[in-house]
């Protein structure tokens, strides 16, 4: 059964961003086998421990990573959005080392481990594009460990709303610094490294103070300098425009 | 599930929960409730002030008030100097 290949465009979109690509490593890309599936909110698409067979893309909606300690805590590493591999690692990696959810519900595209890595051994841009991608996902950890460790409770949640903003805008899914932020006080506590009771001080405070309006899971940004002041957001760490022509890119 | 509301009246005013969480019963409320205010003096004292004139109001979901977590009740305060023996 052939796939459509629309579904696979917000990758190709994205890669594009990350690498240059020529004709034939689009086709390749589009040509990708998946199998696509529906997940609802807080289902499991990866477990840590796991022997992974196949990565996935997120098509629509919302998806996390995250690790439990032993006692239970759980922390989420990273939020992901359409476009966005929230795997890539099992491409190459033999067992998965943290967890993956659905946020919201999910399309998700699931990629044979075996089709990467023929991809990958084919088309050395595609190779290139891959690996940055999962460069910049390392940077976004990396912000990440600074930011739990050590912003305090206001300037670590302004960052996180600053960091989608700037992603979802790239994604093409926020307009005019507004957008959907489909996570509880207590995911959000999760991935901030705080109490959901705290969260929701702090998301208050941030409201009171004119630096975000909220409405249900609604996030405006009316001043998007002073926000990224409070947060101490520098967005370089994204990558943003890691492809663009006068920066130098892999011939 | 119980959905339980987490209100919180302190020094900067009043902080409504209009979110809830679902949580298997009220114990489980209450500690997390402790959690978060823990949570919260833990970042005053961090920043060189502590205002334990503050409580958190738990509420159930008919907006009825079940359980009052004072800030001074969430925290055991040892700053008496030892009695000393006559």
């Amino acid at each position: 059964v052939a796939n459509p290949p629309e579904i696979l465009e917000g990758m190709l979109r994205k890669l594009e961003r990350r690498a240059a690509l020529d004709d034939g490593d689009r086709k390749a890309l589009l040509a990708l086998p998946y199998r696509l599936q529906t997940i609802e909110p807080a289902i499991y698409v990866v477990r840590e421990g796991e022997r992974p067979e196949r990565s996935c893309l997120i098509v629509s909606g919302f998806a996390f990573r995250h690790k439990v300690t032993v006692d239970g805590a759980r922390q989420i590493v990273s939020v992901h959005i359409p476009g966005d591999f929230v795997d890539l690692e099992a491409s190459l990696l033999d067992v998965s080392d943290h967890n993956v959810q659905a946020l919201t519900r999910c399309e998700m595209a699931f990629i044979p481990r075996a089709a990467f890595q023929a991809l990958i051994l084919a088309h050395p841009r595609i190779a290139t594009a891959l690996w940055i991608d999962t460069l910049i996902d390392g940077s976004i950890f990396r912000e990440w460990v600074v930011n739990v460790g050590r912003r305090d409770a206001r300037s670590r949640i302004a960052h996180l709303l600053c960091e989608f903003a700037r992603r979802l805008e790239v994604a093409g899914l926020q307009v005019e610094y507004r957008y959907e932020l489909p996570m509880t006080q207590e995911q959000l506590a999760d991935a901030v490294g705080l109490t959901p009771v705290h969260v929701n001080r702090i998301l208050q405070q941030l409201s009171r103070e004119g630096l975000i309006e909220r409405s249900k899971r609604f996030v405006a940004i009316p001043d998007w300098e002073a926000l990224r002041r409070v947060a101490g957001f520098s967005e370089t760490y994204l990558h943003l425009d890691q492809a663009r022509p006068d920066v130098v890119s892999p011939a | 599930v119980p959905l339980y509301f987490f209100h919180i009246h302190n020094s900067i005013g009043f902080v409504e929960d209009e979110e809830g969480r679902e949580l298997p019963d009220l114990d489980t409320a209450r500690a997390e409730g402790l959690k978060g205010v823990r949570s919260i003096l833990a970042e005053d004292v961090s920043k060189g002030h502590l205002d334990l004139d503050g409580r958190l109001d738990i509420a159930d979901e008919q907006g009825r008030l079940v359980l009052t977590i004072s800030f001074a009740e969430a925290v055991a305060l040892s700053c008496q100097p030892e009695p000393r023996p006559h």
